[in-house]
C-alpha cells in the first residue's frame, strides 16, 4: 500500500466515521457557499432584473424625423433593426393630429399609435374600461371624456379636416368635385339592388343612378324607371333616412329603402376604407373603450390605432417614436448614436435616463455592501465552526506526533480533509446557492435567474480555501503543542 | 553495550526538581522497570527518554548519540525511527480500525503494508479483531493494539508509560507474556510503573524517589 | 455548586466560549443591520426615487383643460381664467402628511414675443424659493430640486436669493442654439401687459419639451402677464406609500368608503390621500398622482423592499443555522467532561442546566457585542449608499434577542441529548 492510498483512507476514515462531526462541518461551509453563491447571483442579478422594474417609469428614448424628414413606419422598422432584440421593451409609433368633434363644436388632439406596444413603453398608463382592440375604437383621455361626457362604450363621431389646418381660407379650394360611390342592398324578394352616385364639392349627390332589373318592373322597377324618384337624391348629402329626407315610392318601400341603405353603405365603406376623395373632410364614427387616466396631459388626449388614423387621413406620417429600451446610460448614448441617421434623429428622455442611473447606482450600491457584510460574517461563522471541529481533535494530533508524524504530515491531512470538505460543502453551495437567488428572483421579480456557470467553480474554491484557512489555525496551535502534555492522563 | 544512557541529567521546573542529577544506563536487549510513587519524577524521566522533552542539564545518549541538545524536529524523526511508545490511556485514533492504527505508525516511519500490520496484531492476539473500531474493543484488547503499533516497526527500544495501568489482571498477564515475548526477540524495553508485580517481570528495576535514583534491584528470579 | 461549575466553564474554556460568543455575535450583527437597513430602507428608496421629479400635480378645477387643448397663442391667459393662489403654497407644509412633502413649485406659464418677432413660451417658477414656515421648518423649495436631470450646460442655476434675480432667466438648449444666444446675453421678452429685459444666466439640456422654453422667476412671469399672487399649477414631490387595495378604491371616491376605512386612508401616505389632503388646502384645485411616478414608484419600492427582505430572511435562516451548528459542535466536543458528570452521578437535567446556562450566557454576551456590531453595519451601509444615517429601530432588539435565543436552545438541546444518551464509559475511555 502507497502512502498516498493510507493518507486518502484516513481521510475518508475521519469523514465518514465520524459522521456526526463530519456533517457538523459539511453544513457550515454549505451554508457558508449557498450564501456565497446565492449573494454573488443576486448581485449580479439585480441591476438587469430592477433596470426591468425601472421600465415602468416608460420611455427613455425618443425618435424624430431629422430636420426636413420624415417619418413613417417603413422607416422606423428599419431603425429598430438596429437595436438588439432582448434590449428593447417596446416602441410606440406616435402621429399626432386635430380632429374635430362637430356635433360638440369641440377639437381634440389625437393620437395614433400601437395600442400592443404602448402597453409596453408606457405601463403607468391606466385605462378604465379596456385598450381598442378592433378597428374604429379609441381610448379617451380622463379630462375630454369629462369635458364631453363619454363613457366606455359610447361612441364619437371625429371629423378630419385635411386643409383646416394648413391655412386659413383654403379649405373650401381643396374639396374635388367628382368623387363617385357605389354600393348595393338587398331590395324586395332578397333581390340585390345597385345605386352610384357622384359627389359635387360639398359631399352633396350631383347625379345618381340606380339599377332596379331584378326588382318587379310595375312596382320596385320603378325606382330605376321613375325620374321623379331619382330626383329627390340630387343636392342632398349622405347619409339619408327614409320618409325625412327621401319619399318612399308607392308600393315600393322595400326597394326604396333598399336604395337608401345601398347609398348609405356605400359612404361609410368609403369612410373606413380611406379610398375617399382626398381633401374631403372625413367623418368616422368610433366607440370608446377606454379612458385613459395617467395624471399628466395624456388624459387631454384622444387616442386611436395607427391604422385607422391612417384610414382616416389617408396619410402613413409618423411624428414621434417612444422607446423603451433595458439598458444603462453608456449604453442607451450608443444605441442613440446608432440610430441617428437617415432621416431620423434620437434623443434620450434625460428624465428617465438620469434618475434610473442614480437610483439604480444606489440599489446596487446597496445590494453590494450587503453582500460583502453578509459573505464577511458568513466566512467568518465558517471557520469559527471549522474551528470548534478540529480542536476537538487535540489529543489525536499529540497521539500523531507522538507516533512520529512530522508537524507537515499533520497538517496534510487536515488540509486534505478540509479541503474534501470545502470541495463537497462548495458544489452543494452552488446549487443551492442558485435555488437561494432563484427564490429571490421569482419571489421578487416574477422572473428567473441566469445562471452563471462560472461561479461554480469560484465557489468550490472559495469553500475550499475557507475550509482549510479555518482549519489551519487550529492546527498550528495544536502542533505546537508537546505531545507529552496531550497525552498525560487527565 | 549500552542503548540509553543519561549522564547527570536535571529537570527543573521553576523551583521544582523534577530529576536531580540522575544517571542511569540500559543495555542492548536488556528489561527494566522504573519505579517510584507519584511525584517521583517517573513522568519526566519517560518524557525525556521518549524524545519528548529535553533535560535542563546533562545528556541523553541514545545509540551513542547526544539527543539532549537535538532540535524538536530532529526528536521526532529519532523517537519515529527508534522508539515504540505505549500509553497507560492506550490512545488509538478512534475512527480508526485497529489494524489501520497500527498502520499509522508505519505510515509515518516508512510504508503503511496492511499485510505486516495484520501479522503484528496476529502476534498480539487480535487478528480477529483487526477491523473493529477502538470503541467496540475491551481496553485490554485496545492495550494490545497499541503495543501491536509500538512494534511494528522494529523500533530499538519500546517505552511503556504505565501499560497496565488500566487493565485488569487477566489483561495485565497477557500484556506482560507480550513483553517476554518481544525481550526473548530482543529489544530493549523500557517499563515505568508503580506496581511490584509487573516491575518484578523485568530484569532490573530502578527505584526513583524526590528525583533521585534511590536504589537499583536486579530481579534474581528472572527468567528468560 | 452550580455557579462554581459555570464559573468554572466560563473561565477555563475561555478560548471555547469565545468563539461561540464571537460567531454569536456576528449571527446577531448580521441580524441587527440587515432588519435595520430592510425597515428604513423604503424611506431611503423612496428619497431616491424623487429624482424622477413631481409625483403629484395640482390644478385649478376648470381651466386646465383648454389651455392644453387649443395652442391658444398670445393673449391666450384669457381663456385660461382659473388660477391657484401663490399665497397658499405655504399651507402644503400644513397637511397631516406634510412631513411627506419634499419639495414643490409653482409654476406660471405664459407665450412672449421675443425681439425677432418670434413667440416663445416663458414660464415662471421657482427656483430655490427660501420659505420659512410657521412651524419653524426652514426649506428650499424649487425647481433646482425637481429637475434633477436637467444638465447645466452654460452658466449656472438662477439663484433667487441675488439682487435682481427677477430680470434673470435660464434657456433651454434647443431654443438657445436656434437663436444663437449665450450665457450673459440680454433678451427683451414682451409680455401681454408688458416688457422686460432679461439677462440669461444658465442653459439647460432637460431632453425634453422644456428644452424649447424660458425659465424665469415666477413675480418676473406675473408681472409680464400682470397676474399677480396666480400660479397655473403646482408640482408636489412627496413621499408616498405603495397604493393597495384601500388606496385604489379610495381614490375613486373616498366619501363610498366606510370611516373606519377612510381613518386608514387617510392616515396613511398614499398619493391619493395626500393628493386629498392637498386638495383641502389649496382653494379650487384638482390634485392628482402623476401616474409615470407614482406608479413606477411604488413598483420600485415594494421590489426593493420585498428584495431586502428575502435576502434578510434567507441569510437569517443561513446564520441561525450556522449558530445552531456551532453550539452543537461545541457541546459535542464537551462529551467526556459530560460523561464524567454522569460518572460521578449527575442527573441528567442538572447537567442540561448547567451547559444551557453557560451557552444562554455566552449568547447574552455575543447577543451585546453583536447588537453595536449590527448597529455599525447598518450605519456603514446608510452612510455609504444613501448618504445618510439609517434609524435605528427599537423593535429589532426583541426579535434579534428573541431569535438568538431560539437558535442557541435549538442548537444546544439535540446535541445534549445525543452526548447525555453516550454511556459514561464508553465516553471515558474511547480516549477521546
Amino acid at each position: 500500500m502507497t502512502k498516498r492510498r493510507m493518507f486518502l483512507r484516513m481521510v475518508t476514515a475521519s469523514l465518514l466515521r465520524r459522521r456526526s462531526r463530519m456533517l457538523i462541518a459539511l453544513l457550515s461551509i454549505g451554508i457558508g457557499a449557498t450564501i456565497l453563491a446565492g449573494m454573488v447571483t443576486i448581485y449580479y442579478d439585480v441591476p438587469r432584473q430592477m433596470r426591468a422594474q425601472m421600465r415602468s417609469y416608460g420611455a427613455n428614448m425618443l425618435l424624430m424625423p431629422a430636420e426636413g424628414e420624415t417619418l413613417d413606419s417603413e422607416k422606423l422598422a428599419a431603425a429598430l433593426h438596429k437595436l438588439p432584440e432582448d434590449a428593447l421593451v417596446g416602441a410606440s409609433p406616435y402621429r399626432y393630429v386635430r380632429l374635430d368633434m362637430t356635433s360638440r363644436q369641440q377639437s381634440f388632439t389625437t393620437a395614433g399609435t400601437d395600442f400592443e406596444q404602448v402597453r409596453k413603453t408606457s405601463p403607468y398608463f391606466s385605462v378604465e374600461g379596456s385598450y381598442p382592440e378592433a378597428p374604429r375604437e379609441v381610448l379617451v383621455g380622463r379630462e375630454i371624456a369629462g369635458t364631453i361626457g363619454v363613457k366606455v362604450g359610447s361612441d364619437m363621431e371625429l371629423t378630419w379636416q385635411p386643409a383646416a389646418r394648413d391655412a386659413d381660407g383654403s379649405a373650401e379650394d381643396d374639396r374635388v368635385p367628382g368623387a363617385v360611390l357605389s354600393g348595393s342592398a338587398e331590395g324586395f324578394g332578397k333581390q340585390m339592388v345597385y345605386v352610384t352616385a357622384t359627389l359635387d364639392g360639398e359631399a352633396k349627390i350631383a347625379e345618381i343612378s340606380i339599377d332596379a332589373s331584378t326588382q318587379t318592373p310595375e312596382y320596385g322597377g320603378r325606382a330605376q324607371t321613375e325620374p321623379a324618384f331619382a330626383a329627390q337624391f340630387i343636392g342632398k348629402a349622405l347619409p339619408l333616412e327614409m320618409e325625412k329626407d327621401i319619399d318612399a315610392l308607392s308600393g315600393a318601400t322595400v326597394t326604396s329603402a333598399a336604395v337608401v341603405e345601398a347609398l348609405n353603405a356605400a359612404r361609410a365603406a368609403d369612410a373606413a376604407a380611406g379610398a375617399g376623395p382626398s381633401g374631403q373632410p372625413k367623418t368616422t364614427r368610433y366607440r370608446v373603450t377606454g379612458i385613459l387616466v395617467t395624471g399628466g396631459e395624456e388624459e387631454g388626449y384622444v387616442f386611436m390605432s395607427t391604422d385607422d388614423l391612417i384610414t382616416l387621413t389617408g396619410e402613413d406620417k409618423l411624428d414621434v417614436a417612444e422607446l423603451s429600451i433595458s439598458a444603462d446610460e453608456a449604453q442607451l448614448n450608443a444605441y442613440a448614436e446608432a440610430l441617428t441617421g437617415d432621416g431620423i434623429m434620437a434623443r434620450l428622455v434625460k428624465r428617465v435616463t438620469k434618475s434610473e442611473t442614480a437610483v439604480l447606482g444606489k440599489l446596487q450600491a446597496l445590494v453590494f455592501l450587503v453582500t460583502v457584510v453578509v459573505l464577511i460574517l458568513t466566512m467568518i461563522c465558517v471557520s469559527t465552526t471549522m474551528m470548534a471541529v478540529v480542536s476537538e481533535r487535540r489529543r489525536e494530533i499529540g497521539l500523531r506526533k507522538a507516533l512520529g508524524a512530522s508537524d507537515n504530515s499533520i497538517r496534510g491531512e487536515f488540509l486534505g480533509e478540509g479541503m474534501f470538505l470545502g470541495l463537497l460543502g462548495g458544489l452543494m453551495g452552488a446549487v443551492l446557492g442558485f435555488v437561494f437567488a432563484q427564490v429571490v428572483s421569482v419571489n421578487v421579480f416574477h422572473a428567473s435567474i441566469v445562471f452563471r456557470p462560472l461561479l461554480l467553480p469560484v465557489t468550490v474554491l472559495v469553500s475550499m480555501v475557507i475550509a482549510a484557512a479555518s482549519c489551519l489555525m487550529p492546527i498550528k496551535r495544536a502542533v505546537a503543542i508537546d505531545p507529552a502534555i496531550v497525552l498525560k492522563g487527565e | 553495550m549500552a542503548l540509553l544512557e543519561l549522564k547527570n541529567i536535571s529537570k527543573i521546573y521553576g523551583e521544582l526538581k523534577a530529576l536531580d542529577n540522575v544517571s542511569i544506563h540500559v543495555d542492548k536487549g536488556e528489561w527494566v522497570a522504573i519505579m517510584g510513587p507519584s511525584g517521583s519524577g517517573k513522568s519526566t524521566m519517560m518524557n525525556i527518554i521518549g524524545c519528548m522533552d529535553k533535560p535542563t542539564k546533562g545528556e541523553v545518549l541514545l545509540d551513542g548519540e547526544d539527543i539532549s541538545k537535538l532540535p524538536g524536529k530532529r526528536l521526532t524523526d529519532i523517537r519515529r525511527d527508534k522508539i515504540g511508545l505505549i500509553f497507560q490511556q492506550f490512545h488509538m485514533v478512534t475512527y480508526l480500525t485497529a489494524v489501520e492504527n497500527v498502520m499509522v505508525s508505519q505510515y509515518y516511519h516508512s510504508m503503511p503494508d496492511e499485510a505486516e500490520a495484520l501479522e503484528a496484531l496476529g502476534r498480539v492476539g487480535l487478528r480477529e479483531r483487526a477491523k473493529h473500531l477502538p470503541s467496540q474493543l475491551s481496553g485490554g484488547e485496545q492495550q494490545r493494539v497499541c503495543v501491536a503499533r509500538a512494534l511494528i516497526n522494529h523500533p530499538e527500544l519500546i517505552l511503556a508509560d504505565e501499560p497496565t495501568g488500566n487493565l485488569d489482571e487477566a489483561n495485565e498477564n497477557i500484556v506482560l507474556d507480550l513483553f517476554r515475548q518481544l525481550h526473548r526477540e530482543g529489544t530493549t524495553l523500557i517499563v515505568v510503573t508503580h506496581d511490584p508485580e509487573v516491575a518484578e517481570a523485568a530484569q532490573r528495576t530502578i527505584v526513583l524517589e524526590h528525583g533521585k535514583v534511590a536504589r537499583e534491584v536486579v530481579n534474581e528470579n528472572f527468567v528468560e | 455548586m452550580l455557579f462554581r461549575m459555570i464559573r468554572g466553564v466560563l473561565f477555563h474554556q475561555k478560548g471555547k466560549m469565545l468563539l461561540i460568543a464571537i460567531t454569536i455575535a456576528l449571527g446577531a450583527s448580521l441580524a441587527t443591520g440587515m432588519l435595520n437597513v430592510v425597515m428604513d430602507v423604503e424611506d431611503k428608496v423612496n428619497k431616491e426615487l424623487k429624482n424622477y421629479g413631481a409625483n403629484i400635480t395640482v390644478k385649478p378645477k376648470d381651466a386646465s383643460l383648454l389651455s392644453d387643448i387649443y395652442d391658444v397663442g398670445e393673449g391666450g391667459e384669457a381663456l385660461n381664467a382659473a388660477y391657484l393662489r401663490e399665497d397658499e403654497l405655504g399651507r402644503l407644509k400644513t397637511i397631516f402628511w406634510a412631513f411627506n412633502i419634499v419639495d414643490f413649485t409653482p409654476f406660471l406659464d405664459a407665450q412672449v414675443a421675443l425681439p425677432d418677432g418670434d413667440g416663445a413660451q416663458v414660464v415662471g417658477t421657482w427656483f430655490n424659493h427660501h420659505l420659512s414656515l410657521p412651524t419653524g421648518e426652514e426649506l428650499d423649495a424649487g425647481v433646482q430640486g425637481m429637475r434633477s436631470w436637467w444638465e447645466i450646460t452654460g452658466g449656472r442655476w438662477l439663484n433667487e436669493a441675488d439682487a435682481g434675480a427677477d430680470s434673470e432667466i435660464m434657456v433651454g438648449a434647443l431654443l438657445a442654439e436656434r437663436k444663437r444666444w449665450t450665457v450673459g446675453e440680454t433678451v427683451k421678452l414682451t409680455g401681454s401687459r408688458g416688457e422686460r429685459d432679461m439677462t440669461i444666466v444658465g442653459i439647460y439640456d432637460a431632453g425634453g419639451d422644456e428644452d424649447e422654453q424660458i425659465f424665469a422667476t415666477l413675480d418676473a412671469v406675473q408681472a409680464l402677464t400682470d397676474r399677480e399672487g396666480k400660479v397655473a399649477s403646482i408640482e408636489v414631490s412627496a413621499l408616498t406609500t405603495p397604493d393597495n387595495d384601500l388606496a385604489r378604491r379610495a381614490a375613486k371616491n373616498p366619501a363610498a368608503l366606510t370611516s373606519r376605512d377612510y381613518e386608514t386612508w387617510y392616515c396613511t401616505a398614499y398619493v391619493s390621500a395626500i393628493c386629498y389632503q392637498i386638495q383641502e388646502v389649496i382653494t379650487g384645485s384638482v390634485a392628482s398622482a402623476v401616474r409615470q411616478v407614482a406608479e413606477s414608484e411604488g413598483t420600485v419600492l415594494d421590489k426593493t423592499k420585498l428584495l431586502m427582505i428575502l435576502i434578510t430572511a434567507l441569510n437569517l435562516i443561513g446564520s441561525a443555522l450556522g449558530i445552531s451548528n456551532l453550539v452543537t459542535a461545541s457541546v459535542m466536543e464537551r462529551a467526556q467532561e459530560i460523561g464524567l458528570l454522569k460518572a460521578i452521578g449527575a442527573k441528567d437535567h442538572s447537567i442540561t442546566g448547567v451547559v444551557m446556562t453557560e451557552i444562554l450566557i455566552t449568547a447574552l454576551v455575543g447577543f451585546a457585542a453583536g447588537y453595536g456590531m449590527g448597529f455599525g453595519f447598518a450605519q456603514l451601509i446608510g452612510r455609504s449608499v444613501f448618504g445618510s444615517a439609517i434609524e435605528m429601530n427599537t423593535k429589532v432588539i426583541p426579535i434579534v434577542a428573541g431569535l438568538i435565543a431560539l437558535v442557541t436552545i435549538a442548537g444546544s438541546l439535540p446535541a445534549i441529548r445525543m452526548v447525555l444518551r453516550l454511556k459514561p464509559a464508553e465516553v471515558l475511555h474511547g480516549g477521546h
